[in-house]
């Protein structure tokens, strides 16, 4: 006992005076912490404090003791000195670790001491629920003690080990099921630290003492092995070749976490109610809740099962389409689709449309589908802008027997002369003319097509376009659809059999929509828009204006993305509506687009992007 | 030879695929001065921390005390005063307190005994040790050793680094100490003069083997060389020739025995050599 | 002069590889899984993204400052310095070749990145995401990064001339100015990393010029401080620190530095938060009735452990009296056990909320909230919250952004049919009726609230989110809110899913549907838009924002489309950017012009702003007892 009492004195003697002034800076940090309890608006016991302090200042004091207790030693060869004594070398060790442990515990248990005294004043404290905390932390005081210990006695490989068991354990917790948060010393000082005031938490502190255990094994092992030399060797400091290496191996570690996608045990997507249609074989499901819809339902399951059959054979995918689901959503107006983004691929498409309701336009909504579908099948590849046109094409000749939607095409041709252009620049198109504008000319181009070059080629041509992409960059080494698009027709020809498709009279008034910015209140800008139709619009008819702020990139807008504000369009008048909700001011970006809709889908009269100024 | 307080038999190490001994045999009798001769790396180092139980040995056999040993255990190396090749103190520690610190490690230490030696080789007990020269830091090495009055002291190497006046000084108290006390010494070395000045016996290493063990008069007495021989050196039974050179027009041929009485059958007149050619012709290649 | 260049070059060309990995590491993997012509510029080059948090700052400035310390003190340390002082060169050249080789490290990573993103970014032929590439802003960025390089590339020399112990203080200071950025918006720019996070004036990058210069002369001044150390004292300093930390005076006198530092820093910012400007729920929530008292008392009930503020104590005893009714009934409408005993602190004094929940461990006001109803609501939704603590066992609150409206909206709907309070639920159908119709939402929004956060208010998660629990009460039958806590906490639940995901998984579990639930919660509004409007005529429309300057002031006004009642509040909140919390969201009330009825106008000091670029939102209380109906947020200007 006189050596142990001997290793401890001098122990005491080198580093009392700092362990003092440790003590010293950890009890004035502990006052800061429980003044900012006292004043947090969010403090909900006064023992929050203590919870901080385990959290963040006791690993740090205890890597501190770590470096002075145990790297030094070996870092200046002093342990050569201790080997001549007569003392065995378990015992230098077994001091250094109670030593160790005897001051983190003790500042330990004055953050707590300090934390309770303060709660006392506050709110009614149970001897349990103190137990429970003081368990808790002195399990956490262990492990954070034992593994330090034994990271100390690693020298030079110390830190790169922090940063390797730090990257696995947020790999662990992103990659897989295994929860850091929960898990042993972690779990102790996860929330329910000091809050949780009757469960014991066994599992913990299970875990918690097998870690312990382990760190331990691993300091003894690392001290006493081969006579300590293990220990001394890596005491050495880092040499520059080592450091690169460890910087290299941390930068690919980072990209490694950027590259590797974590895997899921997700379940596959699947609609549960039981008013569902399925069609298992198909993979399509059509949920309709009310079940007056289910005939609707019914039929629209057959008729994009079928859709999807003959999709597949005539664009040559090997996969089977989808799966496929479609919700009802009577709330929406009846030309309305939503498309809803599920998390994983095998999930399949989801849509929700207001199938059943009047005036809703099912082969409409089946071509639509199909373009989503088709979407899925190429990883979206098919809705890289180029390629956009010829899947809108596809589908409507795949659900349709003559365009959709002619009038639609006839009001883009009023504005516009029928350029391949207009398709390959397909999200300006539906900007500045409306999503469904943009679809029916795709479908008059593609029924074109086939009328100059037959269905053969059209389909030869769409197969191209639209099959699964290789990985990455490899994608873009394909040839685009437009040089594709002039090897399989005649560009005269076909222009001239699509402006005879165009030559339908378009069922859409013929109206003009303006927008002026007009100064407000200082730097404010009033919005003022408005319609000049050439004849009376038709009752119902309902003329709103979206608009969007804009960031300093042009990004496509979904049309959830703009606000909009509608009104009867016989309400506006000659000086129009002004903008009420929202406002823009001088300097500001944005997207305004003034729409008509006589009860189908809206078209747009104007879009533009402008800077007030 | 009485009853050897430290011995070795087949003593091997090796460091990966350095072979520190290969084999070494040692006997050191009670109250002997012994000189462990040997150059440097020749496993001399060795030898004393595997003694220690500082280092474990790869194979044979190691007996302190009269008592076979694997590491030496706690309350042998409470009886052995050691002096190391180079000196690691707690450089914060000042000379009196380190004292203080090692005496609580050894139950025969004896206040009074320190402070004589701490007294007569002039070590500031109130200083810092960070602040002493290689030398001091020897000197209370020396001190700290023999604070406990060990039956046995071992020093490695302990005159490496002081200068002629402080290695003499030093070589005397330890040759004082032995006789006063009829300590075991054992020291190693790699200057010959040391070991005539002080050692009883004498044991050369060379190469991790024991190249002579003996007393230093008796190794004088195997070794002879011929000055100015022309033609073929002649042998004889008993005798092995060591080197035969030529140095600045001087031809030297040097012979060595088992028995002194072997060199008569030669008929040559022959010189004896200063301790310092003896070793060298044993131990160089 | 060349050679010893060249030789600095040579000696920090890890740095250039490490520079090189950090910044455009990404061209190793991107291009193998990515389609690079579907990426748009912002897409791939993060630190153009408007408002970004500033990590990008952080990196380039620990790159720095590892630069620096590569470049200097090791020559000194390692005694090579006097070969070179030997060689026949000025020695302040010495000094200029070698912080130049160590710029040229970094301005080479900056170039490199510049390059890089670049690279990647120009196959997108796309009309409109094919267009960000603007030479002008890659430019501006460029310049700033390797500005800001050399500023902090400046530090680095300075601090480096203390060895290690330059880096605590240097630390230290970045970590105050770090927290006093979060803390005191308005003093944002101390922190160095601000710097670079990217504000736009429409197309044009916006550039702080005052900052900037500000940290430019800081950076000169530390750039001349290191030269004249490295040039003069510098091996003594070394020599001395190594002296000083050999010995226990100096070890104690750096320790107890060290420390002080760091308490100094800590309650700085402790005292910070406190002075700092009036947040959201002060400047909304009208001003409490009355102050609890100090002392308090304990009072036990069958399942309560209740602290509460001697001053309101007959209040709080009528409370207690009705506290383990209405434990039960909550119990009772989620299908669970009674569970452990809560405590429950009525002397919150906070104007910032009404209530908090932790666990099993309540917070609620009693002295703010003289009505008795709507304080036993109060109580039943706190405690509706320690309930779903325990039934999902915290896999509510780790799902974070996917739970907080199912959290609120349930608490509320459980709260509802406890203490039934129906003028200030119609008050807050009519909000979220209104809100939903006005701005087009969809479930999808409600789902996620980082979305929700991102264009609407906060506070829909408590209406809205009411209205979502009720339809899935419908829906799945009257115990699915306790059905879905218990799904949260199953065995083998998969974690770490999306919103949608989460809600898909978790309603499966005991056959429930998310579409129907959507469905019948966009139905149930639509019907509320009808069945409430004359609630909802009330809410006005607010069209507005900043005016002009008035000093020190920012001038801000809102039209109104209709007159609204004499007793509506109006108040503008302010926020830095998409991702700020609620507490670092600020509010100022505005008045009604007496002049002009629909005009409302707003002072807000100018000093409170985070930074001439933030977002601000417009809202309106017209029923105190409801919430209030806000427009969206939108970005401006304090020009």
């Amino acid at each position: 006992m006189r050596r142990l009492g001997g290793l401890l004195e001098k122990e005491l003697r080198h580093h009392g005076a700092l362990l003092a002034m440790l003590l010293a800076f950890v009890g004035s940090i502990d006052l800061v912490l429980l003044f900012g309890a006292s004043v947090g608006p969010r403090t909900i016991t006064m023992l929050e404090a203590h919870a901080n302090f385990t959290r963040v200042f006791l690993p740090l004091v205890a890597l501190a003791l770590g470096h002075r207790l145990v790297v030094r030693e070996y870092h200046e060869r002093t342990q050569r000195f201790l080997e001549a004594l007569p003392v065995r070398r378990i015992e230098v060790l077994a001091v250094k670790l109670g030593l160790g442990l005897a001051v983190l515990g003790l500042v330990a248990a004055l953050s707590l001491g300090a934390s309770a005294l303060a709660a006392a004043t506050r709110e009614p404290l149970t001897l349990r629920w103190l137990g429970l905390v003081a368990l808790r932390t002195a399990a956490i005081v262990t492990t954070l003690w034992s593994a330090l210990f034994a990271m100390g006695l690693l020298g030079r490989w110390r830190v790169p080990t922090y940063l390797a068991i730090g990257l696995v354990l947020v790999f662990l917790d992103q990659g897989t099921a295994f929860e850091v948060g929960r898990f042993g010393p972690f779990g102790l000082a996860g929330e329910r630290l000091v809050l949780e005031r009757f469960a014991v938490p066994w599992e913990e502190l299970g875990v918690s003492a097998a870690i312990a255990a382990g760190a331990l094994a691993l300091a003894i092992t690392l001290a006493l092995v081969d006579e300590g030399s293990v220990a001394e060797s890596l005491a050495k400091p880092m040499s520059r070749r080592e450091r690169i290496a460890v910087g290299v191996v941390l930068a690919l570690a980072l990209i490694g976490f950027e590259v590797v996608e974590p895997r899921r045990d997700k379940p596959v997507y699947a609609m549960v109610h039981p008013q569902t249609v399925h069609r298992p074989d198909a993979r399509v499901s059509v949920q309709h809740v009310d079940p007056s819809l289910r005939q609707d339902a019914e039929a629209l399951a057959d008729a994009i099962a079928g859709d999807l059959v003959r999709a597949r054979e005539a664009l040559g995918y090997r996969a089977p389409l989808g799966p496929v689901h479609v919700a009802s959503r009577p709330s929406l107006p009846a030309h309305a689709r939503e498309s809803v983004a599920l998390a994983d691929r095998a999930d399949g498409v989801l849509v929700r449309a207001p199938f059943g309701a009047p005036g809703f336009d099912a082969a409409g909504l089946r071509a639509w589908l199909l373009e989503r579908v088709v979407d899925h099948a190429t990883e979206g590849r098919a809705a890289f802008e180029p390629n956009a046109w010829v899947r809108a094409g596809s589908a409507a000749l795949l659900v349709h027997e003559r365009p959709p939607a002619p009038g639609l095409a006839a009001f883009h041709r009023r504005h516009r002369a029928p350029r391949y252009e207009a398709l390959a620049r397909y999200r300006r198109t539906e900007e500045r003319f409306g999503a469904e504008v943009a679809r029916a000319l795709a479908a008059s181009a593609a029924f074109a097509f086939v009328e100059v070059a037959g269905s053969d080629a059209w389909w030869a041509f769409a197969r191209e376009v639209l099959a699964p992409p290789p990985p990455g960059v490899f994608a873009m080494l394909r040839p685009t659809a437009r040089a594709r698009f002039e090897a399989a027709v005649d560009p005269a020809a076909f222009d001239a059999a699509w402006e005879r498709a165009l030559t339908a009279p378009s069922d859409v008034p013929r109206a003009r929509g303006w927008i002026a910015i007009e100064p407000a209140e200082g730097r404010l800008r009033a919005v003022r828009w408005g319609v000049r139709f050439e004849a009376p619009p038709p009752p119902g008819a309902r003329c709103a204006l979206a608009h969007a702020e804009l960031g300093p990139f042009d990004e496509v807008l979904a049309d959830a993305d703009l606000a909009r504000e509608e009104v009867a369009c016989g309400a506006l008048g000659e000086d129009g509506a002004t903008l009420a909700g929202g406002g823009y001011g001088a300097g500001d970006r944005a997207l305004f687009v003034v729409e008509l809709a006589t009860g189908g889908a809206p078209v747009r009269l104007l879009a533009e992007r402008r800077e007030l100024d | 030879m009485t009853e050897p307080l430290v011995e070795t038999r087949g003593l091997v190490k090796r460091y990966g695929k350095v072979g520190a001994l290969a084999g070494l045999d040692l006997r050191v009798g009670a109250g002997e001065v012994y000189g462990f001769l040997g150059r440097n790396g020749a496993g001399k180092s060795t030898t004393i921390r595997v003694l220690m139980g500082i280092t474990k040995p790869d194979g044979g056999l190691v007996r302190l005390f009269g008592e076979a040993v694997r590491g030496t255990p706690v309350h042998l190396r409470q009886r052995i005063g050691y002096v190391a090749q180079e000196q690691t103190f707690y450089d914060w520690m000042t000379a009196g307190r380190l004292a203080k610190f090692v005496s609580r490690f050894y139950p025969t230490w004896d206040d009074a005994a320190f402070a004589h030696h701490a007294r007569a080789q002039a070590i500031p007990l109130d200083r810092k040790v960070g602040g002493f020269s290689g030398g001091m830091k020897m000197k209370l090495a020396l001190a700290l050793a023999l604070g406990h009055r060990p039956p046995l002291l071992i020093l490695d190497e302990p005159s490496a680094g002081l200068d002629p006046v402080a290695r003499r000084e030093f070589l005397e108290r330890v040759r004082e100490d032995a006789e006063r006390t009829g300590r075991t010494t054992f020291f190693s070395t790699h200057l010959v003069d040391e070991v005539e000045l002080v050692a009883d016996r004498v044991g050369i290493l060379d190469e991790g083997r024991m190249r002579y063990e003996g007393s230093v008069a008796e190794l004088s007495a195997r070794v002879r060389q011929a000055v100015g021989l022309v033609g073929e050196a002649p042998l004889a039974p008993g005798v092995r020739r060591l080197s035969d050179r030529e140095l600045r027009g001087v031809r030297r041929t040097v012979y060595e025995a088992e028995h002194p009485a072997a060199f008569g059958a030669l008929g040559l007149a022959l010189e004896p050599l200063p301790l310092e050619e003896i070793f060298i012709e044993m131990v160089r290649r | 002069m060349r050679a010893l260049y060249l030789k600095e070059l040579r000696s920090l060309w890890p740095f250039l590889i490490l520079t090189g990995l950090l910044l455009s590491g990404d061209l190793l993997f991107r291009p193998f899984t990515e389609r690079l012509d579907e990426q748009t510029w912002e897409g791939i080059a993060s630190y153009l993204r408007p408002g970004q948090d500033g990590t990008f700052g952080w990196i380039l400035g620990i790159l720095s400052v590892c630069v620096a310390y590569a470049a200097f003190p090791r020559e000194h340390d390692e005694r090579t310095i006097h070969f070179l002082y030997a060689l026949p060169i000025r020695r302040p050249w010495i000094f200029v070749t070698k912080a130049a080789a160590g710029l040229t490290i970094l301005w080479a990573g900056v170039g490199l990145l510049l390059v890089s993103d670049a690279a990647q970014s120009v196959w997108n032929s796309q009309s409109f995401e094919g267009a960000h590439w603007r030479a002008d802003v890659a430019l501006s960025h460029a310049v700033l990064q390797a500005t800001f390089c050399a500023i902090v590339y400046a530090h680095g020399l300075a601090a480096s001339v203390l060895r290690r112990f330059g880096v605590l203080p240097y630390a230290l200071l970045l970590f105050v100015a770090w927290i006093v950025r979060d803390v005191l918006p308005p003093a944002a720019w101390i922190d160095p990393s601000a710097l670079l996070v990217a504000r736009y004036e429409g197309a044009r990058l916006s550039i702080a010029w005052g900052p900037w210069i500000v940290h430019a002369l800081v950076g000169v001044v530390a750039a001349l401080t290191a030269y004249a150390a490295w040039m003069g004292p510098a091996e003594a300093i070394g020599l001395g620190l190594r002296r000083t930390q050999a010995s226990l005076a100096g070890k104690l006198a750096l320790g107890c530095g060290g420390a002080g530092l760091v308490v100094v820093s800590f309650a700085l910012v402790g005292i910070v938060t406190q002075i700092g400007p009036p947040d959201a729920a002060s400047a909304e929530a009208p001003a409490p009735a009355e102050r609890p008292s100090r002392a308090s008392q304990n009072h036990r009930t069958a399942r309560y452990e209740l602290t509460y503020p001697v001053s309101h104590e007959a209040r709080a005893l009528a409370l207690a009296a009705d506290a383990d009714a209405i434990h039960a009934a909550i119990q009772r409408e989620l299908g669970a056990e009674p569970g452990p005993l809560l405590a429950a602190d009525l002397t919150e004094e906070s104007a910032e909320h009404r209530g908090i929940a932790s666990w099993t461990h309540l917070r609620i006001g009693l002295a703010a909230e003289p009505d008795p109803i709507r304080l036993r609501h109060v109580f039943a939704h706190e405690t509706a919250h320690a309930f779903q603590h325990t039934i999902s066992d915290q896999r509510q609150s780790d799902a974070g952004d996917a739970t907080r409206f199912f959290a609120e909206g349930g608490a509320e709907h459980l709260a509802d049919r406890v203490v039934p309070n129906e003028a200030a639920r119609r008050a807050a159908r009519a909000v979220a009726a209104a809100t939903w119709a006005r701005h087009g939402m969809r479930s999808d929004d409600l789902l996620d609230e980082r979305r929700l956060r991102e264009r609407f208010d906060t506070t829909l998660v408590y209406s809205l989110g009411e209205r979502w629990v009720d339809a899935l009460s419908r829906v799945c039958g009257a115990g699915a809110v306790g059905d879905a806590l218990r799904a949260m906490a199953r065995e083998g639940a998969p974690r770490d899913l999306g919103p949608r995901a989460f809600w898909e998984d978790t309603l499966a579990a005991f056959g429930c549907d998310l579409e129907a639930v959507d469905a019948a919660f966009a139905a149930q509004l639509a019907d509320d838009a009808l069945a409430l409007a004359d609630a909802i005529e009330p809410l006005p429309r607010m069209s507005g924002g900043v005016v002009g300057r008035d000093g020190g002031v920012l001038l801000v006004a809102a039209r109104l489309d209709r007159d609204v009642p004499a007793s509506a509040l109006f108040f503008v909140r302010v926020r830095a950017t998409v991702d700020a919390e609620d507490t670092r969201t600020f509010s100022f009330r505005g008045r009604l012009d007496p002049a002009d009825p629909r005009r409302v106008a707003f002072r807000l000091t100018r000093a409170v702003l985070p930074s001439t670029r933030f977002q601000l939102q417009l809202c309106a209380l017209v029923d105190e007892r409801g919430w209030p109906f806000c427009e969206t947020w939108r970005w401006a200007t304090d020009r």
